[in-house]
């Protein structure tokens, strides 16, 4: 069953559109990664899905109903950043009630044990957490209310290196004892790739890759040698990324090769390696195909 | 994982218990508000002396009127700021849709009005009880009695003019929170219209407080009530939920 189901989505804020003529469709149970540059148009479409903003055009189901001002979708749907809003009148330990007075599936003897493995002290207001621990009350928030659709938009912001290394594996865990669907967003692959089942990448409001992480493993391939030989096999737009490391001699991103491809440019002397989908990501959602070399070119 | 599909009215009970955790300032500030009130009706308790030959008369005057003002102000503000970005945001975290958070406004409204009816009536009666201490038993003191039917018909209209205050602040805040220049536009008009004492102010405030039939005045207020919420709701359903 699909949970997330997006037809030719649009979204303008007056002059800017942000997202473009998008379709996207999720299943249940899984983990996708939702991957995109700033302003890329990741949170409008988080925030379309959990009902908070309205698509200029277009169509979007979220449990096979329209999310805006659906009291359905917003009991099954929790939306988490690092930039909830709480009531200044509110300590954690009322947070923490609150939660489970609303959400159904919510385990309070988990989000204790999560709170107290961070250290937190529930006395205090959310107001007066630092920027990286109010981030992890919130991700705790967000996986102990075990909703059917939990979304993450760039949960990890502020948060120090091991506590998001924690905060990955208690979401895999946690995911695994009760399956869900849940998106997570990140301009970065690094540190989510190994959590992730589906990956989706968001470049100028438009949805560019969006598949099973083993497939985006061998997405791409990278070739490096004289960049003469290598433009007479290789299609110009099929390049993802370019860098010369001579003059002549470059490293060629390119986008999967037929077989007679691959022996023909092993017979002109190219060698070709497997890309990082962390690596391959990055290059996905670089604006230009050399990255910030082209900015020191003099043409 | 099955999927949760919960009732608007189990929805909005638990809105309104959260609203008692995430908006208790309301409670605070009735309290800090009718303690000033006290203080000043103690302080302005108007005086007169009377001589009558080798008799002179001393006669103190204390009205619960600046208390029934101040919380009327109360009431007026907390209806306005009840749905402000922040609070709509906060309850925005939580399970919700339009109608359950204005629902659960109202409520919270509702049951924040009858504490404050209660407070109110209480405030008159610990001013008295201020007086006689501070005046002590061997002045004479002139207390107005109240039956407990007269008690009552004070408390419903305590409660209903709350209720109408607080409604009507709910009205022009979905108002104000419309547009910065709409916000500027109705705080300019309403300030001029009170202080230069526009008449169509008093033929408003005579409407309801000139009402001698009990009956009729309910029917007002309650009707003036339902139409600005009703207002508040139509008012804000036209923005989106987080822009």
């Amino acid at each position: 069953m699909s949970v997330v189901t997006c037809q030719n989505v649009s979204k303008q804020f007056g002059s800017n559109s942000v997202l473009k003529d998008l379709n996207v469709t999720i299943q249940e149970n899984s983990i996708t990664g939702l991957i995109g540059r700033n302003g890329a148009g990741k949170t409008t479409l988080l925030q379309m899905l959990a009902g908070m903003l309205a698509p200029t055009s277009g169509n979007i189901r979220v449990f096979e109903e329209n999310p805006i001002d659906n009291l359905k979708v917003s009991a099954n749907t929790i939306f988490v950043d690092d930039d909830l809003v709480f009531s200044p009148e509110m300590k954690l330990y009322e947070i923490l009630s609150s939660a489970e007075m609303f959400y159904d599936n919510w385990d309070s003897e988990f989000a204790n044990r999560l709170i107290r493995y961070f250290g937190f002290q529930t006395g205090v207001f959310h107001d007066n957490l630092s920027k990286g621990k109010a981030s992890t009350f919130n991700a705790i928030l967000g996986l102990a209310a075990r909703t059917p659709l939990t979304i993450f938009d760039e949960p990890t912001t502020g948060m120090d290196y091991s506590v998001r290394q924690d905060f990955y594996r208690a979401l895999l865990k946690d995911y695994m004892n009760h399956p869900r669907t849940i998106i997570i967003s990140s301009h970065l692959l690094n540190e989510l790739e190994s959590i992730l089942e589906d990956i989706m990448i968001i470049k100028d409001g438009t949805c560019i890759v969006h598949e099973p992480m083993e497939d985006f493993k061998t997405y791409a391939i990278a070739l490096s040698g004289d960049y003469e030989k290598i433009e007479k096999v290789v299609n110009e737009s099929r390049i993802i990324h370019r860098r010369f490391i001579s003059s002549n001699h470059a490293y060629v991103v390119v986008k999967e090769l037929s077989g007679s491809e691959q022996d023909c440019l092993k017979q002109l002397g190219v060698t070709q390696t497997s890309v990082e989908p962390a690596e391959l990501s990055m290059y996905l959602t670089n604006e230009t195909k050399g990255g910030i070399d082209d900015v020191f070119k003099q043409s | 994982m099955s999927l949760n599909s919960p009732s608007l009215k189990s929805t909005v009970i638990k809105q309104s218990k959260y609203k008692w955790m995430s908006y208790k300032s309301a409670f605070q500030s009735l309290i800090v508000v009718q303690i000033i009130s006290i203080l000043f009706t103690l302080l302005g308790a108007a005086s007169g002396t009377s001589s009558f030959g080798l008799l002179q008369l001393h006669i103190t005057y204390s009205t619960g009127d600046v208390i029934l003002f101040f919380t009327f102000i109360w009431a007026f503000f907390t209806g306005l700021s009840i749905d402000r970005k922040e609070n709509r945001l906060a309850d925005q975290i939580f399970v919700t849709n339009q109608v359950s958070r204005h629902l659960a406004n109202i409520v919270f409204l509702i049951l924040i009005n009858l504490v404050g009816m209660v407070t109110l009536v209480m405030a008159g009666f610990a001013i008295k009880l201020i007086i006689f201490w501070y005046k002590g038993p061997d002045q004479f003191l002139l207390l107005s009695s109240y039956s407990t039917s007269e008690l009552l018909l004070v408390l419903g209209m305590v409660f209903l003019y709350l209720t109408l205050l607080s409604s009507i602040g709910y009205a022009i805040g979905s108002i104000v929170r419309l547009s910065k220049v709409v916000k500027v536009v109705v705080i300019t008009t309403g300030v001029a219209l009170v202080f230069l004492g526009d008449e169509r102010v008093g033929q408003i405030i005579s409407f309801y407080g000139s009402e001698s039939s009990i009956v009729w005045f309910i029917g007002k207020v309650l009707v003036s009530s339902f139409l600005a919420f009703g207002l508040a709701y139509a008012i804000a359903r036209q923005s989106e939920v987080r822009s």
